[in-house]
C-alpha cells in the first residue's frame, strides 16, 4: 500500500522534476467544495454549534460502545499473538520486525473495517428507522450532522487504535525483553572473535526497538564510471542503464506540435552523445549477436538536418555499431512513445560516430506520435544504452527536439529548466526485484552508485564520527563460483563537496537485507554536502538499490513515540475511511455504500497496481488475446478498451492515493516517522474531507430524510 | 392567502406529489391545501389513513419539500433550522435512539437546542415527572421501553425546549385509556399555558375532546374546516338536562311538551362515556390498595408508573393538572 520517498527512488526522482498537477487540481476542487458549500449553505454555518456537533457524535460513540464494537479488539490480540506463535523469522531482528507488521496490520484491519460498517450504516439506519425525524426537526443543521457523524465515528477508530496502540506497545517490549535476554545468553556462549559477536553485541545492548532519525539522499544516480571535471556522465551499455530527461514544453511549443502535425511537417528528436569503446569480451560479443545489433547501414531511421547522410560512412564496417533505444514517458512514468514506436521493432538507434564534434542520433517522430507530446503538459526521455564494450556520456542537453518554426529560437523544445539551468539528467538502472540493478565488478573503477546529499542535516554524530547505515539486497547468479568467502564486499567513499576532502575507501561486508553501519569522520559530511560512491566488489553478483538503502544516522528516538505517529498515521486514515462512507451513505444504502467507499478508497490503487497494463496498446493486446480477427470488430475492441483504460486511469487520478497512509513502513525498518509523512497522510485527509464533506452537506440538504 | 401575522402556521396551495426512480408522478398525497392554525388554539388534523395528514406534518416540519405551495411557521418558512427552536415533534412512533436511557434522550436532544446543563438539570426529571416515568424507569434504555412509556419519553423530548408550537401525530397510540386522559390532559394544560398545539389523530373521541378546531382531510384535500362545537352541533334538537328527576315528574314533562305541539320527544338517562367508567373503577381499586388497612395494600405501580398517579385531582378537560413545563 506503500510507495513512498525511499523505497520507490525513480518514481520520487522523475515525478519531482515534473508539474504535479494531480494534486493542484484536487486543491482547486476543494477550494470550489468549501465556496459552494459557504455560498449554498452560509445560513447553515452562522448557526455552526460544536456543541451540537460534540451531542451529534456523543451518540455515535455510545452506541458504537453499547454495542460492544470494542469487542473486537480482544479477538484481534488474541489472533495476533495466535499468529506470532506461529511465525517463522529468519532472526531476532525479523522476529520483531513481523511482530510490528503483524500487530499494525491487525490494528488497521480492524479499524479500518469497524470504522467503514459503522460509518456506511449509520445514517441510512436512522432514516429507515426514522430516528432521523427526531433530529432534523430540532435546531440541527445537516452540516452539524455530517460532522457529528464524522467526528463520533473517528472517536470510535481512536478508541480501538488506542486499545490496539498500548497492546501493541507492550506486547513488543515483551517479546524485546525475551529476544534481548535469549541474545545475552547466546552472547556468552559465543566466542569474542566470532563474525556474529559484535552483532550480538550490538542487540544485547540496544534491544530491538531502536529507533532511529534517518537523513536520506536527496537522489541516487547509477554510472559506468566516477563523473569526471568535465561534467560528462557516463553509462554502460548493455547494462541496463539509462538516462531520462524531463521536457516541460511551454503553450507555443506544444501549439507548433500540433502544427507540424497538420502541415505535415517533420519533427526531430536529436540525441547527442559521447562514445567510448572497450575492447569486447566474449561475452559482449554473444550480447551483442543475441540482441542482434547491426551494422548502421541498415538503418533506415537515421535522418535530420544535423546529420548528413555521408556520416554512416564513416562507421568502420568491422566495429560493433553503438546503439541505443528511446522512449517517451508521461509525468506519471507510463509510455507515452514506446521503444518500438522509435526504432520500428529493430535492434536498436545507431549512434553515429563523431566527425564534426556532435555524435548522436537524429530520429525522425511518425506523425501519429506527435499529438501523444504535444498533449502532454510534461514528460520523460529515457535513453538506454544497448551495446555492449561501449560507454555512452551525455552533457548538457542531450536530447532536444527539432520543430519547424518561423522564429529559429523556438524550434528547439529543451529539457527543463530549474534556477535558470538545463535540469541534469538523471543516470539510473533498471529496476529488478529488489530495486535498481549494481552489477557487481572486482575493479574498483567500474560500475558505481552515486548517493548525493544535498543541504543534509548529518547530526552532531558521536566521538567525531557520524554513523551512517547500510541496507542491501543482493542477487548472485547461476555462475558464482567464489569460494573462498560467502561474503559480498562493497566498497563505500564519502566526497565532501564544500571542503573536496574524500575519506577513503570503507569497505563493508552487508548480509541480505540487514542493517549494517558504518562510520566517517564528522569532517567528511560537514555542511551536508557531499556524495557517497558505493560500488559492488563481489563479481557475479548484482545488488538491488534504492534511494533509502544508503542514510545517515541522525539521532536515536524513542519507539514509543514512533509508534504514536504510526498510530497517528493509522488514525487518520481510518477519519478518511469514514469521511468517504458518510459520504457515500447520504445517497446510497447501506450495502452499496460499502461497496462504494471500498472502491473510492482502493481505486487508485488498484489501477496503480494494474500499472503498465493499461497503457496504449492495451486494446490491440485484448482484441488479439480474444482472437478477434474482423478489422472492424477488433477496431471497435481496441478502441473500447484504449478508452475504458484511459477513463480508469483519469478517474483513478481524482481519487485519494492511500500509498501516502503508510502506517507500518518506517517503524518496521527502525526508522523514526519523519514529519513529512504525517504531513502529507494530513494533506490527503484534509483535501478529501472538506471535498466530501461538503459534499455529503450538500446532498442532505436537498435529501427528502422521511422514506 | 397572506399569511396573518398572529398565525401559528399559514400554509398556502400546498401540494405534494411523491414521484417515482424515474420523476414520474406516482402519488399526489396533498393537494393545494389552504390552511391556517391561529396562536394559542389546540387544532386538529383529521383523516383516515392515505389522507395526507402526516404529509403535511412532514411538509411542516421539512422532512420532506413541497412540489408547490408554501407553509409558514410561526412567520418563518417551513423546514427553516431556525424556526425548529421553538418546535416541539412527537412522531407517530417514537422514534429515537433505543440504546440510550430516558435520562440520557433528554440530555441528549437538550444539547441540541444549546440548553445549558444546568438547566438540563432542573427540566429533564420535571418533564420525565410530567410524562410520567419513575426514577426506576428513567435509567432503563429505551429498547427495554414498553409502547406506552416509549411515547412518553417521545412527547418529553418533544416539550424540552419549552416550545411555542407542539405538532402532535398520533399522540394517544399505544396508550391505555389513563395514559391517553393524561395526554389530553396534558395537551389542555399546554394550551392554557399560552401553546399551539397541532394534534395529528384518527382516534376521533380524542380529538373531540381537547381541540378548539379541526379540519378532516380526504385523498390529500381539506374537506372541512371549523369549530368542534360548530360542526357537532345538531340544531334541530334540543336537550335539556335535570337531577333526581321522578318517574311522575317525567311523565308529567312529557305531557307539557306534548302540549306544546314538540314531535318525537325522547326523555333517558345520559350514559357516561367508557372511559370515565374505567378511570373511575380503576381509581377505586387503586385507593384500596393503597389502603394500609387493606390486605392487598401496597402501591402497585408499575414501570410506567401510572397506578400512582390515579389518586391526582381532575381537572377540567381532563382529571388533573400536569405541571407547568419550561
Amino acid at each position: 500500500m506503500s510507495r513512498s520517498l525511499p523505497v520507490n527512488c525513480l518514481s520520487h526522482q522523475l515525478l519531482t522534476l515534473t508539474f504535479a498537477w494531480g494534486t493542484h487540481a484536487i486543491w482547486i476542487v476543494a477550494a470550489l467544495a468549501v465556496l459552494a458549500t459557504i455560498v449554498l449553505g452560509w445560513s447553515d454555518i452562522a448557526r455552526f454549534h460544536l456543541g451540537r456537533i460534540w451531542a451529534l457524535s456523543d451518540t455515535c460513540f455510545t452506541e458504537s460502545m453499547r454495542r460492544r464494537v470494542l469487542l473486537v479488539t480482544p479477538l484481534a490480540i488474541l489472533g495476533v499473538i495466535t499468529v506470532v506463535q506461529l511465525q517463522r523469522p529468519s532472526d531476532e531482528q525479523d522476529a520483531i520486525r513481523q511482530t510490528i507488521k503483524f500487530c499494525l496490520f491487525t490494528s488497521g484491519l480492524i479499524v479500518t473495517v469497524t470504522a467503514l460498517i459503522l460509518a456506511c450504516t449509520n445514517l441510512p439506519k436512522e432514516i429507515e428507522t426514522r430516528v432521523i425525524y427526531t433530529i432534523v426537526t430540532k435546531p440541527t443543521t445537516r452540516l452539524e450532522i455530517v460532522l457529528g457523524k464524522v467526528i463520533g465515528f473517528a472517536r470510535v477508530s481512536g478508541m480501538i487504535i488506542l486499545i490496539m496502540g498500548i497492546f501493541t506497545y507492550g506486547y513488543l517490549e515483551l517479546r524485546n525483553w525475551r529476544l534481548v535476554r535469549g541474545i545475552t545468553e547466546r552472547l556468552s556462549e559465543e566466542p569474542t572473535e566470532s563474525v556474529q559477536h559484535a552483532a550480538l553485541s550490538h542487540w544485547a545492548g540496544r534491544g530491538f526497538l531502536d529507533t532511529k532519525s534517518l537523513e536520506f539522499p536527496r537522489e541516487v544516480g547509477i554510472f559506468s564510471r566516477e563523473t569526471g571535471p568535465d561534467g560528462i556522465q557516463w553509462m554502460a551499455g548493455g547494462k541496463s542503464e539509462f538516462f531520462a530527461v524531463p521536457f516541460e514544453p511551454t503553450e507555443s511549443q506544444r501549439s507548433l506540435l500540433l502544427e507540424a502535425v497538420e502541415k505535415g511537417a517533420e519533427v526531430d528528436l536529436l540525441v547527442t552523445l559521447q562514445l567510448e569503446r572497450h575492447k569486447p569480451t566474449e561475452d559482449d560479443l554473444k550480447m551483442t549477436r543475441e540482441l542482434g545489433i547491426k551494422n548502421p547501414a541498415a538503418a533506415s531511421h537515421i535522418l535530420g538536418p544535423v546529420l548528413p547522410d555521408t556520416r554512416p560512412s564513416t562507421q568502420p564496417q568491422d566495429e560493433v555499431p553503438a546503439q541505443i533505444k528511446v522512449r517517451v514517458l508521461d509525468d506519471q512514468r507510463r509510455p507515452l512513445i514506446g521503444f518500438e514506436e522509435f526504432d520500428n521493432n529493430s535492434s536498436g538507434i545507431t549512434v553515429v560516430p563523431p566527425t564534426d564534434g556532435r555524435p548522436g542520433a537524429v530520429i525522425r517522430l511518425k506523425e501519429t506520435l506527435l499529438p501523444r507530446l504535444a498533449g502532454a503538459r510534461s514528460f520523460i526521455v529515457e535513453v538506454s544504452g544497448i551495446t555492449p564494450s561501449v560507454e555512452f556520456g551525455a552533457g548538457e542537453m542531450p536530447v532536444v527536439f527539432f520543430v519547424p518554426a518561423a522564429e529559429p529560437d523556438k524550434a528547439m523544445i529543451k529539457p527543463q529548466f530549474q534556477g535558470g539551468k538545463p535540469v541534469t539528467p538523471l543516470f539510473l538502472s533498471h529496476t529488478g526485484h529488489r530495486g535498481m540493478i549494481l552489477t557487481g565488478d572486482p575493479k574498483e573503477t567500474g560500475t558505481v552508485a552515486v548517493y548525493r546529499f544535498r543541504n543534509a542535516d548529518v547530526g552532531h554524530g558521536s566521538g567525531g564520527k557520524v554513523p551512517f547505515q547500510v541496507n542491501l539486497s543482493f542477487e548472485r547468479n547461476g555462475e558464482f563460483q567464489d569460494t573462498t568467502t560467502s561474503f559480498s564486499v562493497v566498497a563505500l567513499q564519502v566526497r565532501n563537496r564544500n571542503t573536496a576532502t574524500s575519506s577513503g575507501t570503507i569497505r563493508i561486508t552487508p548480509e541480505m537485507d540487514r542493517t549494517t553501519y558504518f562510520d566517517v569522520p564528522q569532517g567528511d559530511v560537514a555542511g551536508g554536502n557531499f556524495d557517497v560512491t558505493l560500488r559492488d566488489l563481489t563479481a557475479q553478483q548484482q545488488l538491488g538499490l534504492e534511494l533509502g538503502s544508503l542514510a545517515v544516522v541522525t539521532a536515536d528516538r524513542s519507539f514509543a513515540f514512533n509508534l504514536f505517529k504510526s498510530l497517528l498515521v493509522l488514525w487518520m486514515l481510518c477519519v478518511l475511511v469514514v469521511v468517504i462512507s458518510v459520504f457515500c451513505s447520504t445517497f446510497l444504502s447501506w450495502p452499496i455504500a460499502v461497496v462504494l467507499t471500498l472502491v473510492i478508497l482502493l481505486g487508485r490503487w488498484g489501477v496503480d497496481e494494474l500499472g503498465d497494463a493499461l497503457n496504449p496498446g492495451v486494446g490491440r493486446g485484448v482484441a488479439g488475446e480474444f482472437k478477434v480477427t474482423d478489422p472492424g470488430a477488433s477496431r471497435v475492441v481496441s478502441t473500447s478498451v484504449e478508452a475504458l483504460a484511459r477513463t480508469l486511469k483519469s478517474v483513478a487520478v481524482a481519487l485519494p492515493d492511500v500509498s501516502r497512509f503508510p502506517v507500518s513502513e518506517d517503524i518496521e525498518r527502525g526508522i523514526s516517522i519523519p514529519p513529512a509523512r504525517l504531513a502529507g497522510a494530513a494533506e490527503v485527509l484534509l483535501l478529501y474531507g472538506l471535498i466530501l464533506i461538503s459534499a455529503s452537506y450538500l446532498i442532505l440538504k436537498r435529501k427528502e430524510v422521511a422514506p | 392567502m397572506a399569511a396573518a401575522h398572529h398565525d401559528a402556521v399559514a400554509i398556502e396551495g400546498l401540494t405534494k406529489v411523491y414521484t417515482d426512480f424515474w420523476g414520474r408522478d406516482k402519488v399526489r398525497a396533498l393537494d393545494n391545501l389552504n390552511l391556517n392554525i391561529e396562536r394559542g388554539e389546540v387544532f386538529g388534523l383529521l383523516g383516515p389513513n392515505g389522507s395526507g395528514k402526516s404529509t403535511t406534518i412532514k411538509l411542516m416540519l421539512g422532512l420532506i419539500f413541497p412540489t408547490q405551495g408554501k407553509a409558514t411557521i410561526l412567520g418563518h418558512p417551513a423546514g427553516s433550522t431556525a424556526i425548529n427552536e421553538r418546535i416541539g415533534f412527537l412522531p407517530e412512533e417514537s422514534y429515537l435512539y433505543r440504546f440510550l436511557n430516558g435520562e440520557e434522550t433528554l440530555y441528549f436532544y437538550g444539547r441540541l437546542f444549546k440548553i445549558p446543563r444546568k438547566e438540563l438539570k432542573r427540566r429533564v426529571p420535571a418533564l420525565l415527572d410530567t410524562v410520567g416515568l419513575d426514577a426506576k424507569s428513567r435509567k432503563r434504555k429505551l429498547r427495554e421501553y414498553s409502547k406506552g412509556m416509549a411515547r412518553r419519553i417521545g412527547l418529553a423530548q418533544a416539550l424540552i425546549n419549552n416550545p411555542d408550537l407542539i405538532l402532535l401525530d398520533e399522540p394517544t397510540t399505544g396508550l391505555d385509556p389513563i395514559g391517553t386522559r393524561e395526554m389530553k390532559d396534558l395537551i389542555v394544560s399546554l394550551k392554557s399555558q399560552g401553546k399551539t398545539v397541532l394534534l395529528c389523530s384518527h382516534l376521533l373521541a380524542d380529538v373531540q375532546d381537547v381541540c378548539d378546531r379541526i379540519t378532516i382531510l380526504y385523498a390529500g384535500r381539506r374537506q372541512t374546516l371549523g369549530q368542534v362545537r360548530d360542526l357537532l352541533q345538531v340544531k334541530d334538537i334540543t336537550q335539556v338536562q335535570a337531577r333526581g328527576m321522578t318517574p311522575e315528574q317525567i311523565a308529567e314533562l312529557k305531557q307539557f311538551l306534548t302540549r306544546l305541539g314538540v314531535a318525537d320527544t325522547t326523555i333517558t338517562h345520559p350514559t357516561t362515556t367508557l372511559e370515565d367508567l374505567f378511570i373511575r373503577v380503576v381509581r377505586e381499586n387503586a385507593a384500596n390498595l393503597d389502603n394500609p388497612t387493606n390486605p392487598a395494600g401496597g402501591n402497585g405501580a408499575n414501570g410506567d408508573g401510572r397506578i400512582g398517579r390515579i389518586g391526582m385531582p381532575a381537572t377540567a378537560a381532563g382529571k388533573q393538572a400536569p405541571p407547568k413545563v419550561g
